[in-house]
């Protein structure tokens, strides 16, 4: 009792000294929902709108930093009520907790941190920590880390720890080593290279269970799996004038990789694991001056899984310790947005050409091309064996100071049995979306848009229109009305010609919004940066308060 | 910047230098598959508790281990059925004396490497499970109270295990094993042991030799790795699995010295985490 007395003293008296000279910061992030039963759309089966009619979801972040000091420590609350959150098709999952804390401090060139942290080598290849709530990722790493600046061009990071799992972890054991520098040579030349190691040991418990998996399987088919894989990188970024030049290499050590897309071979609901090493390749390569922009990527992956465990539980989002980017535009609009291609661990040969022209003042052109096949391509069966192809164009065209308009065509190839899973879907689904997008400002404050878009996907949902109308009083209020209309379902598809209307409204004081909607929402592909998830079909209220101090 | 380039590359050889024995896995023949149907029983399946797996480990060397044969024939005597013993000669104490077959083998060294060390006999895994603390139960004469407080638990699953037919020329048995599970199973695997008792070879007892010592059910062979096989990760309540195979008992004993009018068959459970569900034992011939 004493003990806690003397403490309690001493946090009081040295409290206003440490806190003056620092400052605290935060943000709440509040997401409610409630739902609606709606059998025609597929909202219904799930506990959600059987019985538990709602659910919440939370965090808050309360973090302390101090300049003076090099010091700087933070916490998040999480919460997770009747939560449909990290797995929209699951029943609903309840926990909270602490979500993260980290505490880091400066020692002159050193910086430490411990606790949960989010990071990334490169270009995530071989490792990245983040934190995407929209996806329901929290992919941060709890353990320890150290980054030593040598100088102003170079520094080099380790860390030690396991991924955060929800509000746990998994057991697995992951280290890494990454350096990286900047050479300039010149006024318009400078290198950014960098490297980088990263090391998995896998629990027993897991590799027990993958042991006992290999066991089963046919004697030629069985193997010796790794605890520990190993990952190399080497990346560098060069900058010539008015040309960037990045690309990334990277091998990975052999080890039982998870591999899906031979899952039908064998059993559809067995785990297939193989024993295989793993490489990648991106690159990028960028012409940008005033008023023209093109960008050409090329990406090939073969068995680049890098996760937790191979383990079944631990596929798509779950377990990821890395990111491979995405070579593909990543679109915005609703109905263009609906077909985006997911990045391969197990094989994929992507490339693309991306490119921007501003001829005057107030008219851009944007253009994309991009396809993404197996790794074996076959000259003669090129385009039936196309995974994804798109060729988009728009056109920005600011025509006074009060209208602006977005006019655009999309086409899209879309294997959506590759990409979807379930091998009665359609490999080759043929997507065609015009849309336009118009803004009238009414005033300084007051502004009105509307987006309207069609789109026509034969072998999927058919015929779409869309269009939304958004009125604006900036910066505190928002209103708009939406509908998404499938006037003529696809042969496919069982589904009446529904509506998928919603209205939103949201009111902003300085950093506090507060957001409602009524939300008729169909099944779809969800994706942020190559990183998907299929979302169900939703009817309900969504409510949510997003703040910060 | 070469000073960089040889850490990077040292450490890269450092992280890369040690080699791995990694898990057991099986890549011998197993048994084969002769009959695999699976169906839902439309009418509920009872609930039944746990048989005992009882892996005794022992050795001919070994001066205290008659006195744990005895409890384990005591307790089979008395339990009948739901005690299923298996006698493990793992390396340790186990050496034959002069011209005596061979009682160890590889399969014993498996199982006690991989859950033990065993570096007490007699000892025992009482259906793999860490009781106290500690997998190995070092004292006989706690054994009973701990097969006891076993049994009395529920099982997920009851084993039926039976000869189909077995044929003394050839040598080969065809054996059916049906599982009822009677709630919804969690991951396991299933196992099978080959045993035989009536084996003389001498045996330390005491201070004495005993050269006409009768060996009961000692472990020959594991049919399956040690920990089993997989059956299944999502198998429901009212499942019915029901397996049948075939072995030629000369493709693991090509001296024919094993007796098969003695021997028997054993099945197991075994879950994810080592310890056993349930199990079952058969004799080949009775």
């Amino acid at each position: 009792m004493k003990k806690l007395f003397t403490i309690a003293i001493f946090l009081i008296a040295i409290w206003p000294t440490v806190f003056a000279q620092g400052y605290i910061s935060g943000d709440l992030e509040l997401r409610n929902d409630y739902y609606v039963k709606d059998s025609t759309i597929g909202a219904s089966g799930t506990n959600h709108y059987d019985d538990l009619k709602s659910s919440a979801d939370s965090w808050l972040s309360l973090n302390y930093t101090n300049e003076d000091w090099g010091f700087r420590t933070g916490v998040r609350l999480d919460m997770f009520l009747n939560s449909r959150f990290h797995n929209p098709n699951d029943d609903a999952y309840t926990d909270f907790g602490v979500g993260r804390w980290f505490i880091e401090k400066d020692f002159h060139k050193l910086t430490l941190t411990g606790g949960h942290f989010y990071d990334q080598f490169g270009s995530g290849i071989t490792f990245r920590a983040f934190e995407n709530r929209f996806l329901g990722i929290d992919n941060a790493i709890f353990g320890v880390r150290a980054k030593y600046e040598f100088n102003d061009n170079w520094f080099a990071k380790a860390f030690v720890g396991v991924r955060k799992n929800r509000l746990s972890f998994y057991k697995p054991i992951i280290k890494g080593i990454n350096a990286e520098g900047y050479i300039p040579l010149g006024d318009k030349v400078s290198l950014t290279p960098g490297a980088a190691i990263v090391n998995r040991t896998i629990d027993e418990e897991s590799m027990s269970i993958i042991a006992n998996v290999i066991n089963s399987y046919e004697l030629a088919d069985r193997f010796v799996p790794k605890y520990n894989t190993y990952l190399f990188s080497l990346y560098n970024r060069l900058n010539v004038g008015n040309f960037t030049w990045f690309i990334e290499g990277a091998f990975k050590t052999r080890e039982a990789i998870n591999d899906p897309l031979n899952r039908s071979v064998v059993d559809p609901l067995f785990v297939v694991y193989a024993d295989k090493p793993g490489n990648i390749v991106y690159t990028s390569l960028t012409y940008s001056k005033k008023g023209f922009g093109i960008t050409g990527q090329f990406k090939r992956t073969d068995n680049f899984q890098f996760r937790t465990s191979p383990e079944d539980n631990e596929t798509l989002i779950n377990g990821a310790l890395n990111f491979i980017p995405p070579t593909n535009r990543q679109n915005s609009l609703r109905l263009p947005a609906r077909y985006q291609p997911a990045s391969q661990e197990i094989e994929e040969t992507a490339f693309s050409l991306d490119g921007t022209f501003t001829p005057k003042k107030g008219i851009t052109f944007n253009f994309s091309f991009s396809e993404i096949h197996r790794n074996t391509i076959d000259l003669e069966t090129y385009a039936a064996d196309n995974l994804f192809r798109e060729i988009y164009f728009d056109n920005e065209w600011k025509i006074s100071k009060k209208v602006k308009s977005l006019l655009g065509i999309q086409f899209v190839q879309y294997n959506q049995e590759f990409y979807e899973g379930p091998a009665n879907l359609p490999t080759d689904v043929q997507v065609f979306s015009p849309f336009i997008e118009l803004t009238y400002k009414i005033d300084r404050k007051k502004s009105i848009r509307f987006e309207g878009q069609y789109q026509s996907a034969q072998r999927d949902f058919g015929q779409w229109l869309y269009a939304l109308v958004e009125f604006n009083v900036a910066p505190k209020f928002s209103l708009s009305v939406s509908d998404m209309w499938n006037f003529k379902p696809g042969p496919n598809k069982s589904s009446k010609n529904e509506h998928y209307y919603s209205v939103y409204t949201s009111y902003t004081e300085g950093p506090h919004r507060f957001f409602i909607s009524y939300v008729r929402q169909v099944e779809g592909i969800v994706c942020t940066g190559g990183i998907c998830r299929l979302e169900p079909a939703f009817n309900g209220v969504r409510a949510g308060l997003n703040t910060s101090f | 910047m070469m000073k960089k380039i040889f850490f990077f590359v040292g450490l890269a050889l450092f992280l890369y230098a040690c080699e791995e024995e990694g898990p057991f896995i099986n890549f011998e023949e197993d048994q084969e598959t002769l009959v695999d149907t699976t169906y839902i029983s439309t009418t509920p399946i009872a609930a039944v508790n746990k048989n005992v797996l009882f892996e005794e480990f022992s050795g001919v060397r070994c001066s205290n281990c008659p006195l744990g044969n005895a409890v384990t024939n005591d307790l089979y005597a008395t339990l009948g059925d739901r005690f299923v013993p298996v006698t493990v000669h793992s390396d340790f104490l186990a050496l034959p004396y002069g011209n005596d077959q061979d009682l160890r083998n590889a399969d014993a060294n498996e199982l006690a490497a991989s859950l033990g060390p065993v570096g007490i006999k007699p000892s025992t895994f009482i259906n793999r499970k860490i009781i106290g603390g500690i997998r190995l139960q070092q004292a006989p004469a706690t054994w009973e109270g701990l097969v006891d407080d076993e049994l009395a638990l529920a099982s997920f699953v009851d084993m039926n295990l039976e000869i189909v037919s077995a044929d003394e020329a050839e040598r080969t048995v065809r054996y059916r094993i049906t599982l009822s599970y009677n709630a919804d199973a969690p991951s396991h695997n299933m196992g099978f042991y080959l045993t035989e008792s009536e084996i003389i070879a001498e045996q330390l007892d005491g201070s004495v030799k005993d050269s006409n010592y009768e060996h009961e059910f000692v472990l020959r062979k594991s049919i399956t790795p040690v920990i089993g096989t997989s059956v299944g990760t999502d198998i429901s309540a009212n499942t019915v699995i029901i397996k049948e195979f075939e072995i030629d008992i000369d493709d693991y004993d090509s001296d024919e010295i094993w007796v098969m009018n003695h021997m028997y068959i054993v099945a197991f459970i075994r879950l994810d985490n080592d310890d056993i569900e349930t199990a079952t034992m058969v004799e080949i011939i009775p």
